[in-house]
């Protein structure tokens, strides 16, 4: 109302439409790499399970994994 | 290249993301709450995510197109790495500023998307990045697959240094440019009067440069822990 005294147009809504397509597209983005590490994750889990069963292999520790004690 | 980015201690990331997160909390209060308005109402505050997202993602593809000609000198295989991971975050950049843009015009020309070259020519950019990944999934073979992608990124690199100077070569772009002066056709220009909005204009530009190098870095170790991954799921099926 006062905005629009002051000759500025109210478009807010489309501010907010704007940083909700900054939370989609980053937030997608996140997600999806989010997903992408949880499945390379099981996949070096299972490598070392079948290590364990067939014999030493090299291990593969995933980005971000705390360092185990020897 | 494996030995430096990807195997830095996990404690300089961590900082570094704490760091682009914080910033990123603080460009965009910085837009909603401390730049005034301007005479365009409430939605002009998306220009400073618009531009910031737009230099963060040439960022990327340049780090991208450096990255493959480093692939083509050198052949080693966190260059090819480095270029698929930056040009994946340019994508999530320039994907941001094609949409914010859109959003912008939509009150002030109108009108959601019109084929005005600037507009025309940052959709082939995004385009042409988008293609790369596609090439990149219809190569099995990996060292052809990375030769081909490291010539194709570089290529495609002439859409962002295309998009970034056609403000200043077309005048019949209604785009305006905020830095210099505008085309003789802009529509919906505006200027950076106040220092706060200048202050938040350079805050927002900083603050994206640092979230490309965040979350290309990111990426890139995820790539090299999806090849270290790949590799032995490999030597265990050769068994």
């Amino acid at each position: 109302m006062l905005l629009q005294e002051a000759g500025i147009p109210d478009n807010v809504a489309y501010l907010v439409l704007g940083l909700a397509a900054l939370v989609v597209i980053f937030g997608g983005w996140l997600v999806s790499f989010i997903v992408r590490l949880r499945g390379l994750r099981r996949d070096a889990a299972l490598l070392a399970e079948l290590e364990a069963e067939d014999g030493p292999v090299q291990t593969v520790v995933a980005p971000g994994t705390p360092a185990q004690a020897k | 290249m494996n030995r430096t980015l990807d195997s830095a201690p996990n404690r300089v990331l961590t900082v570094l993301t704490v760091v682009a997160v914080l910033m990123f909390v603080m460009a965009v209060g910085m837009a909603l709450f401390y730049a005034p308005t301007d005479r365009q109402g409430d939605v002009q505050r998306l220009f400073y995510l618009h531009l910031g997202t737009f230099m963060g993602g040439a960022l990327a593809f340049f780090i991208g197109a450096i990255a493959s000609v480093a692939y083509l000198v050198w052949r080693g295989e966190g260059w090819d790495a480095l270029a698929l991971a930056s040009i994946e975050v340019g994508l999530v950049f320039s994907g941001f500023t094609i949409v914010s843009g859109a959003i912008w015009a939509r009150p002030i020309w109108n009108t959601w998307w019109t084929w005005d070259p600037r507009l025309t020519s940052a959709a082939i950019m995004w385009l042409a990045y988008a293609a790369y990944l596609m090439l990149r999934n219809g190569i099995d073979e990996p060292g052809r697959r990375a030769r081909f992608a490291a010539v194709y990124g570089i290529v495609a690199f002439s859409s962002v240094i295309f998009t970034t100077v056609i403000t200043r070569v077309r005048p019949d772009t209604i785009h305006p440019v905020v830095v210099g002066p505008s085309p003789q056709n802009a529509q919906g220009s505006f200027g950076l009067e106040s220092p706060a909005m200048r202050v938040t204009l350079v805050f927002n530009i900083v603050t994206f440069v640092v979230l490309t190098i965040t979350l290309i870095w990111h990426r890139l170790r995820m790539e090299s822990f999806s090849r270290r991954v790949q590799a032995l799921k490999m030597k265990l099926m050769a068994r």
